[in-house]
């Protein structure tokens, strides 16, 4: 077994369709216990019709397998629905996979959100404790890196004001700037470069570049291709759940604008 | 800059391998991390507390009226009205040393309900162990439950009651207290999640479980023969020990605390289980 940080072998999610939003009642369980195998079917065949089996079963991955070496940067793309933001959730322990198996080596941080766990009441600063924290990182180890972060996310002068009066632009900075000073051995980040501000876009970049320098192994989603061509050493494109390139970004951008749907 | 700091831990915790698997049905309880998120159970304690009383008058007073409030209604009600009688313990004072321990569990059940839904934006984004999320809502609890004990002490000085060794004991109950309160509500914290009905069922029976424990009335107008049924109510160990604790009178029997102490541990144990069993598909469900 070679040098891996993060292994997927075979790794598949299932998601029941027709069942999630109407089960959310005693009624709605009941009333799926019974009529249950019409309508799953009926309303599979209406929406994504190749990955539905006939109970009404979506499979949202299908079979994905691949390693990743340390400090390489890994662009993840594909078009919506590809099952993008599924490997992600799966590869940080939000869900499981309903089949398969990986493995990782090493701390994971995961973004699939900037700003994730920000309270609109809480300040900036009591907010960068609780993302924090959520990283499992000790108290004394994020006042470290306050002034760092403060001054990556530019929003010094608003530190004691409560997040609510933030614009989006400043909270989602601050949102980047915390997931950068984590200290990730393995960074996850979903939809890398919706950020507005060309500038900060260029120092989330520069970062990453210089993260994975240090020995950080970056795994990106974006839906934009240039940062996948300027930064990563490699990428990997989805299909409606099946892993159907992995390669060279220039050769799997080619691959993925031939896919357009 | 940082490099130096986390080089130790980082060498450590390179080598560890953590393996992504499919559900099984009986997930293991990693202890050892849940301690390692301490810091994240008592900020979730604090940001709560913190954002709770924003937008009203009188704030954290709160906390301390509710309880005192029903007390009053109590004595009034049930103290004066209908002429219960509570031995030489002044009733105001034998039903709030009650409602200390009831406001605790009521909130911290009725609370459970929401707390993974309340915290979906955490759930369906970050991994960190879930229970955190019932432990939190069980903490806020029992912070409510040490201010209204604080009130709970000035009512005895005033009242001239002499506190007696048992007061040695509180923390037991308050313990008990906790993992009743901790046990009902990961069964309701992961049942929820699913199925939104036990949000509203709970409070209603609340009111109903209000009366089947001890506290607006003594437990000595329950028939002898129905005792045994009542004490499967585990709020009746708690509620009585509670009590004796505090006011030095009335011994619950050891049959009826072991009984009590009993369920309070099946209840903890299987919601433990069940959440975990449950917690695997809360993101894909919420």
């Amino acid at each position: 077994m070679e040098d891996f940080v993060i292994r997927a072998e075979g790794v598949s999610k299932q998601f029941r369709i027709g069942g999630l939003n109407s089960s959310n009642s005693l009624r709605g369980y009941l009333e799926n216990l019974l009529r249950s195998p019409i309508r799953a079917v009926r309303r599979a065949d209406r929406v994504y019709s190749e990955q539905v089996d006939k109970a009404g079963h979506f499979w949202a991955l299908h079979d994905v397998s691949f390693a990743i070496r340390p400090g390489e940067i890994v662009g993840l793309m594909g078009h919506n629905g590809a099952g993008k933001s599924v490997l992600l959730k799966i590869l940080s322990r939000v869900t499981l996979p309903t089949e398969g198996h990986a493995m990782i080596r090493g701390r994971v941080n995961a973004m699939l959100e900037a700003g994730v766990g920000f309270h609109p009441e809480l300040t900036g600063r009591e907010n960068i404790l609780l993302s924090g924290a959520i990283q499992r990182k000790k108290w004394a180890y994020i006042n470290r890196q306050l002034d760092a972060i403060t001054a990556f996310s530019g929003v010094e002068t608003f530190l004691d004001t409560p997040i609510k009066r933030y614009s989006s632009g400043m909270r989602i900075r601050l949102g980047f700037a915390i997931a950068f000073h984590m200290a990730p051995q393995i960074l996850i980040i979903d939809e890398a470069f919706t950020v507005e501000d060309s500038e900060f876009g260029a120092r989330c970049q520069a970062k990453i570049q210089e993260m994975a320098q240090d020995g950080t192994t970056i795994l990106i989603v974006s839906h934009n291709p240039e940062p996948i061509r300027a930064m990563c050493s490699r990428a990997m494109l989805l299909d409606h759940g099946h892993l159907i390139f992995d390669g060279a970004p220039g050769a799997t951008l080619a691959e993925y604008h031939s896919h357009a749907r | 800059m940082m490099q130096r700091n986390k080089n130790a831990d980082d060498r450590a915790q390179s080598q560890m391998i953590t393996h992504i698997r499919p559900a099984s049905r009986l997930m293991p309880i990693h202890l050892g991390e849940l301690w390692e998120y301490g810091d994240l159970l008592l900020l979730l304690i604090w940001r709560d507390l913190k954002v709770r009383y924003k937008q009203t008058i009188i704030g954290a007073v709160w906390a301390i009226l509710q309880p005192l409030l029903m007390m009053g209604v109590l004595s009034v009600v049930i103290g004066w009205f209908s002429g219960i009688k509570t031995g030489d313990i002044p009733y105001p004072i034998f039903t709030y040393s009650a409602l200390v321990p009831w406001n605790f569990f009521t909130n911290v059940l009725v609370q459970s309900n929401y707390t993974i839904l309340n915290n979906s934006g955490l759930v369906t984004r970050v991994y960190f162990p879930r229970l955190i999320l019932p432990m939190a809502t069980a903490g806020i609890g029992l912070v409510d439950l040490a201010i209204a004990l604080i009130i709970l002490f000035l009512l005895i000085g005033l009242y001239g009651i002499t506190l007696t060794w048992t007061v040695l004991l509180l923390p037991l109950f308050i313990l008990m207290a906790l993992l009743t309160a901790l046990g009902f509500g990961l069964w309701l914290a992961a049942l929820n999640v699913e199925f939104r009905d036990f949000g509203q069922i709970v409070p209603f029976m609340m009111q109903v479980w209000f009366f089947a424990t001890p506290i607006a009335y003594p437990i000595t107008l329950v028939p002898e023969a129905l005792r045994g049924v009542y004490s499967l109510n585990p709020m009746v160990g708690v509620v009585e020990g509670m009590r004796w604790a505090l006011l030095g009178k009335g011994a619950p029997s050891i049959d009826q605390m072991l009984i009590s102490a009993l369920i309070v541990i099946l209840v903890l144990v299987g919601g433990v289980i069940f959440f975990r069993y449950k917690e695997v598909r809360f993101a894909d469900v919420i």
